[in-house]
């Protein structure tokens, strides 16, 4: 009897543990005093380096990260590309002079803690990890 | 607090990051990439020959060699501030015997989100990878057919305006151009030993570009006058060390396009071009169209083109009567290259390319092509 609780228990909590990872939220935060509204494709055309602007026209500074689950949902759920598409875009944006790759940060952390200090600066985190200091402005 | 927040961001930017930035103590950022292609190939056969890099006159033959396609790049730019910047490019190709060339030496000023104007020693846009041809890292195949990537010329030396804007999903640019180039004629140059250089004056060009999720299409007009000299040693032909071939009242236009869909994993170019004058070289079209499918780190691409001569100017007499002899010419290619991601920045690709020369003609015979490459950016 027991062995069949510490079953179900087992199964519920891996229950929970994949629906938790396939619930992951990637949220795109900016400082508290960033007062723009953006829908996804504003979001998406700022970390392709389509555009270096907000909406309201103010520079924007994307920060990305470097590797890891975050960085891989969201190339491939939001910016549509895989890995090796995406270094192939940068290549192209770099050596056409007509945009940067951004900056990389290492991980949620380094991400809030650069956009809680600058209002230009936008950056993607996930959900769980969101605290004071940013601002969510797009869930995907 | 610029300052500091890139200092802070250094701090925090991974290894991988791939440009390296400098901050200046005055508030200037310095950016430095690179690029590398190390490419050997050669024919199948003892008397084939195979045009691969028309600017500096990368020809194969049926020795193994790394010195027709190989290519070194540095580029640098300078931001003065967030509108204002300077970008260099220092290049060195093997079939120009790595001779250290300025390639790009350029001031780009950013007017607002949508203006941007540049001037100084720029690529010339007349096709869809000029932007970026030498940096092979970029595209999955090998290289651009050569029937269509036929002009002698890498970058020209002018001012330019760009407007940059989008409506929903679709994102479009303008770029409007004027200029000046020179350049060698590779083909004449190997297959009979004559220098044939093409002056591209009063170069007027726009090119339209219109981006969605999935697919690109990109239209081009370009105008300019064109004039052709000879150069080197023309006794048997009657003619001497300078005679222009085509005199500078000659108009020429080149129209553009392509069209790019990458659905999913697949990925499909075309490309295509119309050329025309008054009185010089045959009226010419020329088109290739490429299909690549990625399955993991290895994308298999095959790849088609065809330039066709469709008016003959032979019978024209030339103001100076010296440009009889060019007949009509058909020819293209078929390949299959095959990349694989070595790692961040890292590519390899495998090439093997025929070339069918149908019509009787001034270029290189039919041949059959072997490469492979290494191709690194940072």
């Amino acid at each position: 009897m027991i062995t069949f609780k510490k079953l179900i228990n087992t199964l519920l909590l891996s229950t929970l543990v994949v629906s938790t990872y396939s619930f992951a939220e990637i949220v795109v935060v900016v400082h508290p005093d960033n007062t723009n509204t953006m829908s996804k494709n504003d979001v998406k055309r700022i970390f392709l380096g389509k555009t270096k602007y907000y909406p309201d026209g103010s520079q924007a500074m994307p920060i990305i990260q470097s590797a890891g689950n975050t960085s891989n949902d969201f190339n491939v759920n939001v910016l549509k590309k895989s890995d090796s598409q995406l270094k192939a875009y940068w290549s192209k944006l770099i050596f056409t002079g007509k945009g940067t790759k951004p900056d990389s940060a290492l991980d949620d952390a380094a991400v809030i803690e650069l956009v809680s200090k600058n209002p230009n600066i936008i950056g993607y985190i996930d959900s769980s990890s969101v605290g004071p200091g940013v601002k969510v402005i797009a869930k995907f | 607090m610029k300052k500091k927040l890139l200092i802070a961001s250094l701090a925090l930017v991974s290894s991988t990051s791939m440009a390296t930035n400098i901050a200046l103590d005055d508030g200037k950022n310095v950016t430095i990439n690179g690029f590398a292609n190390i490419v050997a190939g050669q024919t199948l056969d003892k008397d084939e020959v195979f045009l691969a890099e028309p600017i500096a006159g990368g020809v194969y033959d049926n020795e193994l060699t790394f010195n027709k396609e190989s290519i070194f790049g540095l580029k640098s730019t300078v931001s003065f501030s967030n509108k204002l910047s300077f970008t260099g490019q220092m290049i060195a190709r093997s079939a120009n015997d790595f001779n250290v060339e300025l390639d790009r030496a350029y001031v780009d000023y950013q007017i607002n989100q949508n203006w941007k104007v540049s001037a100084g020693k720029k690529n010339l846009i007349f096709f869809q990878y000029s932007d970026y041809l030498d940096v092979g890292y970029a595209y999955n195949f090998m290289r651009p057919p050569t029937p269509v990537y036929i002009m002698p010329f890498g970058s020209y030396e002018g001012a330019s305006t760009t407007y940059t804007s989008y409506m929903g999903d679709y994102d479009f640019s303008i770029e409007a151009y004027m200029g000046n180039t020179v350049g060698v004629d590779v083909v004449s140059l190997s297959a009979f030993n004559t220098k044939l250089t093409f002056d591209l004056q009063n170069i007027h060009g726009a090119v339209f570009n219109l981006y969605a999720e999935d697919w690109k299409v990109r239209l081009g007009a370009h105008v300019f006058d064109l004039q052709s000299d000879l150069v080197g040693d023309f006794e048997e032909a009657g003619l001497s060390d300078g005679d222009a071939l085509i005199d500078d009242n000659n108009h020429a236009s080149w129209i553009s396009g392509g069209a790019s869909y990458t659905p999913g994993n697949l990925v499909m170019n075309y490309e295509f071009f119309l050329y025309s004058d008054d009185h010089g070289f045959n009226d010419q079209i020329s088109h290739f169209i490429n299909i690549g499918y990625q399955m993991g780190k290895w994308t298999p691409t095959l790849s088609w083109s065809n330039a066709k001569e469709t008016i003959d100017k032979t019978h024209m007499a030339s103001p100076i009567g010296i440009n009889q002899g060019v007949p009509i010419t058909d020819y293209g290619t078929l390949g299959l290259s095959l990349r694989y991601e070595v790692q961040a920045n890292v590519a390899m690709k495998f090439d093997i390319t025929q070339y069918n020369d149908d019509g009787d003609t001034l270029t290189f015979g039919d041949s059959t092509l072997v490469s492979a490459g290494i191709y690194l950016t940072f």
